[in-house]
């Protein structure tokens, strides 16, 4: 159980008990100076869904973010970028004005494609070296989602970034099967930058995930592959390792995932920029329609 | 000594395959310095490739040279150091101009930096090509060399 010394303070937002039926935990951790470990493991084994510390960038932005993702978090899936940079006005309008850039992708093959598309949306605002960064998080989360489509009858372990044309064999699909389409989109403001990625399958295992990159990072990607993990998570951890705040959200029939990079400074800073978490787990996640 | 160069100069992902046929060589020399991206699943294959190298070819030299950071930090990912066939010969080092937000980086040859110990002060100093001010590593020294064992 989470105890005082664990967390400073423990944030919990009273939640009627329908809302606790459909699998909405009430709790934000609220610390500072955490490292990574230590705040994926009280997700993983605490089942704190929101860990904010004091010191990172934004305090008070990812506090009202999760706030709004306890308390009304089809806002989340509805308005991803405004719900991060901009909590309190989190609407159609505001996400309009707040992204620059959302592409759609309907296969896989056109994933570097949409890829290319934001990485030139933000092309001589941000420095080489956050550029490149870019497209790593935006490669590896696309990815994922291409893959959920290819493989949307695999529900046990859509997470790992392996060989596509492997995985897709090994489920009976051609890499290029028809899939449902996932999107792309960037937004920022002066401190951050939210990359977005949403698909539309929902078979996400956000705890699974966060316990792959947990491992990775205890023991080792190079140990987790040799182990006989497959992919194991190194696309998950490398987006982790990249971001300040990662950001989960699945419900049936659609998962988001966002994560944020600062605007300024180099990766000595990123580095040791403290992380935030947050996670959102809806009581009918992890089911396919038999409509898809 | 029977030694192989090769400069990739692609990126390192899902399309790239590395050598595998070796014949009698001693060493395989590779030069990464036009790898531009490396993702996951490279990142995947090279470790395969390092740990299988090592199995079945013990007597094989990896020398890898002219190291971009994009690649020596998926290196740091797998603990590269812990495999015995891989040297890494040189490395580019990141630096940041915290005055004008621009970065560059600079070639260091493994053996110029000693011993892990004064691995900070025995990298270059950069001036910003940009704005003249002083730039600083961009990396923690030690986490960053890490992987020159």
């Amino acid at each position: 159980m989470v105890t005082p010394n664990t967390f400073p303070l423990i944030v919990d937002l009273p939640l009627t008990d329908s809302q606790k039926m459909e699998g909405r935990s009430e709790l934000i951790g609220v610390c500072e100076a955490k490292d990574s470990e230590f705040i994926l493991s009280q997700a993983i084994s605490e089942g704190i869904d929101h860990i904010v510390q004091k010191d990172s960038i934004a305090f008070d932005q990812e506090m009202a973010l999760a706030t709004l993702m306890i308390r009304d978090p089809q806002s989340f899936f509805n308005y991803p970028l405004s719900s991060i940079l901009d909590p309190t006005r989190a609407s159609s309008e505001r996400e309009l004005e707040l992204c620059k850039v959302r592409v759609k992708c309907s296969s896989r093959t056109e994933r570097h494609e949409a890829v290319a598309t934001v990485l030139k949306t933000v092309e001589g605002q941000i420095n080489d070296r956050l550029l490149a960064d870019l497209r790593v998080i935006a490669t590896e989360l696309i990815t994922n989602a291409t893959i959920h489509g290819t493989i949307k009858d695999d529900l046990s372990d859509v997470t790992a970034v392996t060989d596509l044309k492997k995985l897709a064999a090994d489920n009976g699909k051609s890499p290029d099967a028809p899939m449902l389409p996932c999107f792309l989109g960037l937004g920022w403001d002066d401190e951050r930058l939210i990359i977005m990625c949403r698909d539309l399958y929902g078979t996400l295992k956000s705890r699974e995930l966060l316990e792959r990159i947990r491992r990775a990072i205890a023991f080792g990607t190079s140990l987790s592959i040799n182990y006989g993990e497959g992919g194991a998570g190194i696309g998950t951890h490398m987006v982790f390792d990249l971001s300040i705040s990662m950001y989960i959200a699945v419900a049936q029939g659609q998962t988001m995932i966002c994560t944020a990079l600062p605007m300024r400074g180099g990766w000595k800073r990123r580095e040791n920029l403290t992380k935030n978490l947050h996670l959102y787990c809806a009581a009918d996640a992890n089911v396919l329609e038999e409509a898809k | 000594m029977t030694v192989k160069e090769i400069a990739i100069t692609t990126a390192i992902n899902e399309d790239f395959e590395f050598p595998r046929e070796m014949g009698t060589l001693k060493a395989i020399r590779m030069d990464l310095s036009k790898v531009s991206y490396i993702n996951s699943e490279g990142t995947r294959r090279l470790n395969s490739w390092i740990w299988e190298m090592e199995k079945s070819l013990p007597a094989l030299s990896i020398e890898l040279e002219k190291v971009p950071p994009v690649v020596a930090r998926q290196l740091s990912l797998i603990r590269v150091q812990t495999a015995n066939n891989v040297t890494i010969k040189s490395i580019y080092v990141p630096y940041y101009c915290t005055n004008c937000d621009s970065d560059d980086e600079t070639l260091v040859v493994c053996e110029q930096i000693g011993a892990a110990a004064n691995i900070e002060s025995n990298l270059p100093k950069m001036t910003c090509a940009k704005c003249g001010s002083s730039m600083e590593v961009d990396v923690e020294p030690k986490a960053y060399c890490a992987i020159l064992r």
